[in-house]
Parts: C-alpha cells; sequence; structure tokens
C-alpha cells in the first residue's frame, strides 16, 4: 500500500492493486487513512525563523574566506628575496646597484638570446617527430587489423610465434654484432 | 545551462568570498533546516541554534563539496550528522538502524470518517496535524529523524539513503516502521 501511495508501484501491479480495492472497503479506508497521514505530516506548519536570521549567521561567519591576492604572495616574497640579495652584493662588493640589475638583465637576456634558437629548433623537431610515429602508429594498427581479418585464427596465433621468433633471433644477432668489439 | 542562483553557482561564489551568495544558500535552506531540526529537538529556540551551527559548519567545509551531488543533500547531512552529535552528548540511546524496532502493532488505523463536509474535513486535518506534531517528539529519535526527512520535509528515499548512508531498503522500513508507530500512537490518542 504504501509502495502504492509512493508510485513505485509498476503499472500492471497498480493495476491490480486498484482492481482489489474497488472490491474491498476495508483497504480503501487505510488507503485514505494513510494519505490523510501523508498529507498531514506535509503541511505541518512551518516553524519561525526570525527576520534576521540570516544576517546573524552572516556576521558570525569567519571574517574573510579568501584573500584575492593569495597567489601573489609567493612572486612578491621571490621578488623580496632577489631584492635583498641584490642589496646584499651591492654592500659586499660596492658595485652601484644599478650596474647589478643592468649586468643580471643583460646576463639574462643573453641567456635567452643564445638558447632561444636552438630551443625553438628542438621544438620543432620534436613536433615532427611526434607526428610521424602517431602517423606510423596509426597505420600499422590500421595494417594490423586489416591482416588480423584476412587470416584465420590458427594462421593469426602461427604469425604471432613467428614474429616473436624472429625479433628473438634479431635481438641475439644485434647482441652478438655489438659485443665483437668486446674484449673476452 | 546553470542558473547564476543555481546551488553549484552560490557555493562557487560564497568559495570565492561573496557573502551575498551565502546569505542566498541560507535564505533559501533556513525555513526546511529550522523545520527538520525543530521536529528533532522539540524546540524552536535550539532549532535555530542548531540550524545556525550548521549553516557555520557547511560554510567552513564548502570547499569539500562536490557539485555531483545534490546540494541540499549535502547540507542535510550536515545537519543529522550534528543531531547525533548532540545525542550522543545528551547520552540519548538512539534505536539501532541495524535492528528491527518492535513496535508490536502490525496495523493499526486513524479513526476518522469519509466523505465528511469540506469544513469538517479541515478541521480534522488541522486536529491530526496537531497530533502528530504532539507524538512525533514520542518517536524514537532515529525512527523520527527518516519520517521528518520523508514525510515533512520530503526527501526522496535516494536522498535519505544518501543523507543517512544507508540502503534504501533500510530507509524505506524505517519510515515504515516510524510511521506504523505514529498511527498506533494516534489509535490511542483521545
Amino acid at each position: 500500500m504504501e509502495s502504492y501511495l509512493d508510485g513505485e508501484l509498476a503499472g500492471t501491479e497498480s493495476l491490480e492493486f486498484e482492481e482489489h480495492l474497488a472490491g474491498c472497503p476495508a483497504c480503501r479506508r487505510e488507503l485514505d487513512e494513510r494519505r490523510r497521514l501523508n498529507a498531514a505530516a506535509a503541511d505541518l506548519p512551518p516553524v519561525e525563523v526570525p527576520p534576521g536570521f540570516a544576517a546573524a549567521i552572516l556576521a558570525a561567519l569567519p571574517v574573510e574566506r579568501r584573500r584575492p591576492f593569495a597567489r601573489l604572495v609567493p612572486a612578491a616574497f621571490a621578488l623580496a628575496v632577489l631584492f635583498a640579495a641584490l642589496l646584499a652584493y651591492h654592500l659586499i662588493t660596492g658595485e652601484s646597484l644599478v650596474g647589478v640589475l643592468l649586468s643580471v638583465g643583460r646576463s639574462v637576456i643573453g641567456f635567452f638570446s643564445l638558447a632561444a634558437p636552438p630551443l625553438a629548433k628542438l621544438l620543432k623537431l620534436a613536433g615532427v617527430f611526434v607526428t610521424l610515429a602517431g602517423n606510423f602508429g596509426a597505420a600499422f594498427v590500421r595494417g594490423g587489423g586489416i591482416l588480423f581479418s584476412l587470416l584465420k585464427p590458427g594462421m593469426i596465433g602461427l604469425g604471432l610465434v613467428l614474429g616473436l621468433g624472429l625479433s628473438l633471433l634479431f635481438a641475439v644477432g644485434v647482441k652478438k654484432i655489438v659485443s665483437l668489439g668486446e674484449k673476452p | 545551462m546553470a542558473s547564476m542562483n543555481d546551488d553549484s553557482s552560490l557555493v562557487r561564489r560564497a568559495l570565492k568570498g561573496d557573502r551575498k551568495a551565502f546569505e542566498m544558500i541560507i535564505l533559501r535552506y533556513q525555513q526546511p533546516m529550522v523545520n527538520y531540526l525543530a521536529r528533532m529537538t522539540g524546540e524552536r529556540q535550539a532549532a535555530l541554534d542548531f540550524a545556525q551551527d550548521v549553516f557555520l559548519k557547511a560554510y567552513a567545509s564548502l570547499g569539500s563539496y562536490r557539485p555531483s551531488f545534490k546540494f541540499s543533500t549535502w547540507l542535510f547531512k550536515i545537519a543529522s550528522n550534528h543531531m547525533i552529535d548532540h545525542w550522543r552528548k545528551k547520552r540519548i540511546t538512539a534505536v539501532s538502524l541495524d535492528q528491527p524496532y518492535d513496535d508490536g502493532a502490525a496495523s493499526v488505523r486513524i479513526q476518522v470518517e469519509d466523505r465528511q463536509p469540506q469544513v469538517a474535513r479541515a478541521y480534522e486535518m488541522a486536529e491530526l496535524r496537531a497530533k502528530i506534531e504532539k507524538l512525533l517528539a514520542g518517536l524514537p529519535d532515529a525512527l523520527r529523524e527518516l519520517f521528518v526527512l520523508r514525510h515533512v520535509n520530503e526527501f526522496a528515499y535516494e536522498e535519505i539513503a544518501d543523507i543517512k548512508g544507508l540502503p534504501v531498503g533500510t530507509v524505506k522500513n524505517r519510515v515504515f516502521q516510524a510511521k506504523e508507530l505514529l498511527r498506533r500512537k494516534l489509535e490511542e490518542t483521545p
């Protein structure tokens, strides 16, 4: 009966129950009682919440949840350390602070001007390599798929065994060639 | 598309320090929360104090809320745990949810007549509400909580299962037991 009230009975079960209800006054009365209880419970009067309730909670919250510049703190700290190091260098060596800053700046620019062209070439080469490897891998997988679809299961097994054997022979051969130059 | 004022958006804004967003969350849930807690504590002032604690706890743990869960379920889980802590402190024995509650009555009836005139029916419903309000306090805490969540706050069984960390079948069974006990008490009440 509760499942019926919750709307959880499947179509046929619900119909069967309704058929039973039609001929059973006791069940009809009980269903009505249960409906009234549900309705009364759902309609209990709300407990009054005072008007300033939300404001009182907000007033009790911690002052600031997240500082807006919290992410800048590490950067500011790094800058402060750099400045302190430069100042110390200036105090120890007696060189002017502007001179130190200029020389550091020149060094940084020099490093990047030297490193930038080879770095760019390296990145370009890596990109080409990744593209080629990707294309080769895709072609290999596609070719393998076509080959396996043409072969019978027994032939696939044989091919795998042969492939494994050839790889093993290749590895042994490579090891022998490499070890030719070694002293006994 | 998610609205600027749906629960997840409000939580995101509150996490960024937007107090207005958290105020909107409080305004949205304060009434159902106080209703629930009042039925659990039996006192309005205690319910208001507890509701404040629950919202403060929720604010402190907003970072752990995952939008894949329903916010109301998450919030009421905090409230339910708060109530359990309260009962533990008061050393009130709650009925174990792992054992069947034996109320000694298989089926009971509320004595009401069918097909009454509208006014009489309204009066009867008001009387029934007053009785339920009074008798709820006499239910064991664990059963009362499940009954209130289901029939007063009108959560789905699946949502209650999430709030309480119980299987749906257990929740249904307990709600049924609570209702049967309440019906029995209603029958005994003049």
